[in-house]
C-alpha cells in the first residue's frame, strides 16, 4: 500500500512540475486559440447556406459504382467551390459498409474540413443502427454519445507514418476468432500479409501528391458469417501512380481509359516506381492478387481511377467517373 | 554441420513484420537484415556452421519484409558470386523452422532462391 502511495505521489509531482513549465503553458496557450479559432469557424459555416444534397437510394459503393462515385464527386465539386453541404441519406434503402469507409475519407479530407459540412444518418432502423455503430461519430462531431459495435472498427491513419503491422495483426485476430467460434483452425497469414502489402503500397505510391490518410474498415456480418473489409486511400489512384513498361506506356497513349492496364496489373506486371531496390520489388501486388484467389475470399474487388475490377472473376468494367484513390474491399466468409 | 546461432523472429524481432525500408517502420525487413541476420549470417559462413532462423509466432510473411530481407542479401550475394552459387551458399548455412505454418518456410526459400521480381 505505502510503495502504491510513494509511485501515486511520484507521478503526482512529476506532472505537477509538468504543468508549471514554459513548454506546457505555450501549448495551453496555442490550443485555447485553436478551440477558438474552431468554434468562430463553425459560427461563419452556420451562417452560410448549407446546400442539401441526396445521397442515392441505392448507396452501395460496390454494388451501385457509378452513381455513389458521382455524389462523392459532385460533393468534392462543392467544397472546391467553398460551397457548404448537407449530406443527406436519410432516405437510402442500401447501405454497405464500404461506403461508411468512403464516406468517412471523403469528410476528413484536407479540403472538406475547410467548409462546412453536415449530415444525418439513415431512417431505416436496420441501416441506422449499422451507421450509427460504425464507429464513423468517433471522427465527426455529433450531438449525444454514439457506440461504436465491437463486431466493428474503423481506423484512420496518415501516410507520413508507417506501415502499421499491429494493426493488420488486430483484424486478423478478430477473423481468427470468427473462424475459431466455427471450430475451424484458420491460417490468417494470407489475410496479415493482404492488409501488410495494401497499407506499404499506399506508403509509397499514394501520397505522391502530399500526405493523406489511409482507412481501414471491418465488418462483421453475423448473418452470413463473414466479414467485410474496406481499405481506403483518397491519394492518386494506382493507375496513375504505377509506372508500365514502353510498351504499355505507348499502347495506353492510343487508347482512352485505364482499362487495358487491367490484365497487366493483375498479372503483377507493374513496374515499381521508386527507384532503391527496383529489381527485387513488386511482389506486393502478386501477393495481393494470390490472397484473393484463396476460396474463404467469397468477394475482392478493386476501384481506382476509372476502373472498377473484380479480382475473383478477372473482370474489370469502365467508370463513367474518376476516382482519384485506391479503394480495397473484400469479403472472408466462413461458410465458404 | 552444427547450429551455432539462432533468431527467433517473433521473440528476438517482431511478431508483426511490416515493410521493406526502415524508414516504413520498426519492423521492416531492412531492419531486420542489418540488426538480426547479416551479422550472425557472415559468422556462420566464416564458423562452417548454422544460423538457424525460427518463424513460429508471426502474423505473416509479408512479401515487402521478405524481400527487404532475404530477398535484399541474396540478390546483393548473387550480384558477387552469381545467384546461383549465392542461393546455394544460403540453404547451406540457413537453417528454416516454423512450427505454426510450412508456407512461411517455402515463401523465405522461393525468395532466397528468386530474389529478383519477374515482370
Amino acid at each position: 500500500m505505502e510503495i502504491y502511495s510513494t509511485k501515486f505521489h511520484q507521478i503526482r509531482s512529476r506532472y505537477q512540475t509538468k504543468r508549471l513549465s514554459k513548454k506546457w503553458k505555450k501549448h495551453k496557450l496555442v490550443n485555447k486559440a485553436l478551440r477558438r479559432k474552431g468554434i468562430l469557424q463553425q459560427r461563419e459555416y452556420a451562417k452560410k447556406d448549407y446546400l442539401n444534397y441526396e445521397a442515392p437510394q441505392k448507396f452501395s459503393f460496390i454494388n451501385n459504382t457509378d452513381e455513389v462515385l458521382k455524389y462523392f464527386n459532385d460533393i468534392s465539386q462543392f467544397i472546391s467551390r467553398k460551397q457548404s453541404v448537407n449530406l443527406d441519406i436519410e432516405e437510402i434503402s442500401e447501405l454497405t459498409p464500404d461506403t461508411i469507409t468512403l464516406l468517412m475519407a471523403k469528410l476528413n479530407e484536407k479540403a472538406s474540413r475547410k467548409v462546412g459540412l453536415s449530415g444525418n444518418a439513415p431512417k431505416n432502423p436496420k441501416l441506422k443502427k449499422m451507421f450509427t455503430e460504425s464507429g464513423l461519430y468517433d471522427f465527426v462531431n455529433s450531438h449525444g454519445k454514439k457506440i461504436a459495435s465491437s463486431d466493428n472498427k474503423l481506423w484512420r491513419h496518415s501516410t507520413d507514418s508507417l506501415v502499421k503491422g499491429e494493426m493488420a495483426g488486430l483484424a486478423t485476430a478478430v477473423c481468427r476468432n470468427l473462424f475459431a467460434e466455427h471450430g475451424i483452425a484458420y491460417d490468417t497469414d494470407s489475410l496479415y500479409n493482404l492488409l501488410v502489402e495494401a497499407m506499404s503500397n499506399t506508403l509509397h505510391h499514394a501520397h505522391k501528391v502530399s500526405n493523406i490518410n489511409w482507412w481501414l474498415y471491418y465488418y462483421l456480418d453475423k448473418e452470413t458469417k463473414t466479414l467485410k473489409f474496406s481499405f481506403i486511400d483518397l491519394g492518386v489512384g494506382i493507375f496513375k501512380s504505377a509506372s508500365f513498361d514502353s510498351y504499355r506506356n505507348l499502347i495506353k497513349s492510343f487508347t482512352p481509359g485505364n482499362q487495358i492496364l487491367v490484365k497487366p496489373f493483375l498479372e503483377g506486371k507493374i513496374i515499381s516506381s521508386r527507384e532503391t531496390d527496383k529489381a527485387i520489388s513488386g511482389k506486393g501486388v502478386k501477393q495481393i492478387m494470390d490472397c484473393a484467389k484463396l476460396a474463404e475470399f467469397a468477394k475482392f474487388i478493386i476501384i481506382t481511377n476509372d476502373v472498377k475490377i473484380d479480382v475473383k472473376t478477372q473482370q474489370s468494367e469502365q467508370l463513367s467517373d474518376n476516382f482519384a484513390g485506391t479503394f480495397i474491399y473484400f469479403e472472408i466468409s466462413v461458410t465458404n | 554441420m552444427e547450429v551455432k546461432y539462432k533468431i527467433n523472429v517473433a521473440k528476438d524481432f517482431s511478431a508483426y513484420p511490416a515493410g521493406r525500408f526502415r524508414t516504413e517502420g520498426k519492423a521492416s525487413g531492412e531492419a531486420f537484415l542489418l540488426d538480426h541476420i547479416l551479422g550472425k549470417l557472415l559468422l556462420a559462413f566464416s564458423e562452417k556452421c548454422i544460423l538457424e532462423i525460427d518463424l513460429t509466432g508471426m502474423n505473416g510473411y509479408p512479401s515487402s519484409f521478405i524481400s527487404g530481407s532475404f530477398g535484399k542479401i541474396s540478390y546483393e550475394m548473387g550480384k558477387l558470386i552469381g545467384q546461383d552459387k549465392a542461393s546455394a551458399l544460403f540453404m547451406k548455412h540457413l537453417s528454416l523452422k516454423c512450427e505454426d505454418s510450412a508456407a512461411r518456410i517455402k515463401a523465405v526459400q522461393d525468395e532466397i532462391n528468386t530474389p529478383v521480381a519477374i515482370k
